[in-house]
């Protein structure tokens, strides 16, 4: 069970990488579906623009994306947005104690194309604006608990804006060398400045981390603890916690809010420590 | 990518294995970008697989070959040896003239032709030597050579009289030049990364001319003689050797440093760079003849004045262009600039348009100088650096030699000055052909990553203030 799952504590979290495949889109939604099965209300939003992969996940196909938010097509004359259909409640077909709702992003490939490559900082920085918009309405009027953004991985126009508007970013990112140096790189281009403007100190989750006592000697004498000690120093932020890799997850066909679903797997078990980790961090 | 060429040095590498070589070293840059020491340990393992490398676009560039990590006290001695260099050199170059026709009892033809031909001459002998031998030498002792002589043969100038100890002093004072100029300017590529090398340039170019400038305004105002002069300018030259008490220059390049090879490609873009570098240099002396000739005195003393101002000025400019938009764009505007310069002398040339012309100049100038700085860094590996360095200012040297020999006078009987500096200004704006086909040197992805930096700033501000 969640420690105080009663809390609000009314945050937006993004979750980020340096690189993709560091399964930031399972356990955000893994954190969400947990969140909200312990009462809270979640609203989890698809920010990776480049490569969503949230409406393939909950296996959902929406009429409206939210593209159509950032071009400003939801636009009403007093400033604020339709948000009516743009957002998804699973919370009953998953039977959730507290609320889930899912905003997607398009995975059409006229809109990835037109949001990749047709938009310059002038649009962005408009696209922002109404965003922070619809967020401030996701509070106000959903009065939703916790705001959660997948984003996308890397230094993009989408990852950075995501990053901004979060109050709290985790970095996620697996045990190789090139996850290392890419997060500094990425602590030294954009948290670091993000924080200077009031962001929360950004934090790290260790993700996919491989068995270490049967690691065949590929770690020598290091303990995961130690490593993870030497990490802290090393990128200069705090790791809130570590999820093992577990390959019936990680091979699974269509792996589905497994910590909501299996509360006894250990990846489970782990995530939940997290998110309670999490919640302490707020 | 365009391509990875390659070469082994035995025969007993077997293709499977430079292929997995090849993958990891790709993999390697492709994440970390500039992480050179990885690769060249990953190099130095196995030195049968020697690869050359040079992918345009993304990640493997020779402008990346540097030194990841800048040493703060290694580039402010870099910076001090280059501001004592390239100061001592342009005030030389400036007042070359003065002081040869003082030196040997008002003989102008002497002064223009022999002194002119030896300081050239021998700098660009030099260089040449130096670029040949130059990586096989301790730099820093090469650097201290090049100081110490640079320091003495300036001093000597005091004591010389008549052509013959002028002619061994200005064949000495070249001679440091040729020694000296290659070696420092490959440290300042060295000593930086290839998004900050045009503002490093800058910052030389702005040092160096107000320095040539604040000289030039003493000597005026004071009314300094020729051994005052000569004394300032070896004062100018000895600040090059606190550079060598704080500088590391004597690393030796690694086994793996020296092997690597460039496409022949590089060489063909190198000389996309030179093309508009050389016209420049040809058309700055030319115009530096046809307004002597003309004898306006000293009503182009404001122009005069302008120029050195406008290449302080538009050299740190031409940094941050540089740096932000790529090295074309100053070559271009500077084309362009001196070109319109030269137009308005050929439509009239009087005194107004003669001042115009050199505060004009100043600006493409300025532009030039730091490009000219930063792109032989770009495109060399460690090993060739003094190499292109030395290409890059031999040719306009020699440019300098040709024109020193040619009596103006004579082609003015044939053409009128008006007419040469239209051709000349024609000539500039077609110099532009070459540099639209070259390749930028600041690679994209640097271009990108910049921009992304000022966007995560503007990006924080804009929800700060919104919040």
């Amino acid at each position: 069970m969640l420690v105080g799952v009663n809390m609000s504590f009314g945050k937006t979290l993004a979750i980020h990488s340096y690189k993709g495949g560091t399964g930031k889109t399972t356990l955000i939604a893994n954190l969400a579906g947990l969140y909200a099965m312990n009462g809270m209300k979640v609203c989890l939003l698809d920010l990776d623009l480049y490569a969503p992969s949230l409406s393939m996940y909950f296996r959902k196909k929406p009429t409206i994306y939210l593209n159509a938010l950032l071009r400003g097509e939801l636009d009403k004359p007093n400033g604020k947005v339709d948000t009516s259909s743009l957002l998804t409640d699973v919370s009953s077909e998953l039977g959730l104690k507290g609320k889930l709702l899912l905003g997607f992003s398009s995975p059409n490939k006229e809109d990835i194309n037109e949001i990749e490559f047709h938009h310059d900082q002038k649009w962005q920085l408009k696209a922002i604006k109404r965003f922070q918009s619809f967020k401030n309405q996701l509070f106000h009027e959903k009065e939703i608990d916790c705001l959660l953004l997948d984003t996308s991985p890397g230094i993009r126009y989408w990852s950075i804006n995501a990053l901004a508007m979060a109050n709290m970013l985790f970095l996620i990112m697996k045990t190789s060398d090139m996850d290392i140096e890419g997060t500094k790189k990425m602590a030294n281009d954009i948290y670091d400045v993000l924080v200077r403007y009031g962001k929360s100190k950004y934090f790290i989750i260790l993700n996919k981390v491989p068995d270490i006592s049967n690691s065949n000697g590929l770690w020598g004498d290091l303990t995961e603890l130690t490593w993870s000690g030497e990490l802290q120093k090393d990128i200069g932020t705090q790791v809130v916690g570590s999820v093992p890799c577990c390959c019936d997850i990680q091979f699974s066909k269509h792996e589905f809010l497994y910590a909501v679903k299996h509360p006894e797997h250990p990846f489970s078990k782990k995530v939940l420590e997290l998110s309670e980790r999490i919640k302490g961090l707020c | 990518m365009d391509f990875i060429t390659w070469e082994e040095s035995t025969k007993e590498t077997n293709e499977q294995n430079f292929n997995k070589k090849i993958f990891q070293l790709l993999s390697i840059y492709v994440s970390l970008g500039n992480k050179t020491s990885k690769i060249s340990l990953l190099l130095e393992s196995d030195i049968r697989v020697l690869i050359i490398y040079h992918i345009y676009g993304d990640c493997l560039n020779p402008g990346s070959f540097n030194a990841s990590k800048v040493d703060k006290s290694n580039f402010a001695a870099v910076m001090l040896l280059n501001l004592g260099t390239l100061s001592w050199f342009f005030i030389f170059i400036f007042y070359m003239e003065d002081i040869f026709v003082t030196l040997n009892l008002n003989t102008l033809a002497w002064a223009n032709f022999v002194g002119n031909s030896l300081v050239y001459g021998f700098a660009i002998f030099w260089s040449i030597a130096v670029s040949f031998i130059g990586s096989r030498i301790n730099r820093k002792k090469l650097l201290f050579a090049s100081i110490i002589l640079g320091i003495f043969s300036t001093v000597f100038l005091a004591f010389a009289k008549g052509p013959i100890s002028t002619s061994i002093v200005g064949s000495l004072m070249g001679m440091s030049l040729g020694l000296g100029l290659p070696s420092s300017m490959a440290l300042v590529a060295n000593n930086t990364v290839v998004e900050n090398r045009g503002r490093a340039s800058g910052i030389i170019i702005l040092g160096t001319f107000i320095i040539t400038f604040a000289f030039m305004g003493i000597h005026r105002l004071l009314t300094l003689d020729l051994v005052h002069l000569i004394m300032i300018m070896a004062a100018v030259r000895s600040t090059s050797l606190f550079a060598l008490v704080v500088g590391k220059f004597g690393r030796p390049l690694t086994k793996v440093e020296q092997k690597i090879r460039l496409p022949t490609t590089t060489y063909r873009e190198f000389i996309f760079y030179l093309s508009p570098w050389v016209m420049f240099t040809i058309a700055s002396s030319l115009a530096h003849s046809l307004i002597s000739d003309a004898g306006f005195g000293s009503g182009i003393y404001l122009g005069e004045s302008l120029r050195y101002v406008f290449i302080a000025v538009f050299g740190l400019a031409a940094g941050f262009i540089a740096d932000r938009f790529g090295r074309k764009q100053p070559i271009i505007l500077g084309l362009a600039t001196l070109g319109i310069a030269y137009l308005l002398l050929g439509f009239n040339m009087n005194e107004m348009s003669a001042n115009i012309y050199y505060a004009l100049s100043g600006i493409t100038w300025g532009l030039f100088f730091v490009v000219f700085l930063a792109v032989p860094g770009d495109l060399s590996t460690p090993v060739l650096r003094e190499k292109f360095y030395a290409l890059g200012y031999i040719l306009p040297l020699t440019g300098l030699f040709a024109l020193s020999a040619i009596p103006i006078e004579n082609i003015a009987d044939i053409l009128p000055p008006e007419t040469i500096a239209q051709i000349v200004g024609i000539c500039l704006f077609l110099s532009m052909y070459p540099v639209f086909r070259a390749k930028e040197t600041l690679i994209e992805s640097k271009i990108q990553e910049r921009k992304m930096k000022e966007y995560v700033e503007r990006v924080g501000k804009t929800i700060q203030e919104a919040e």
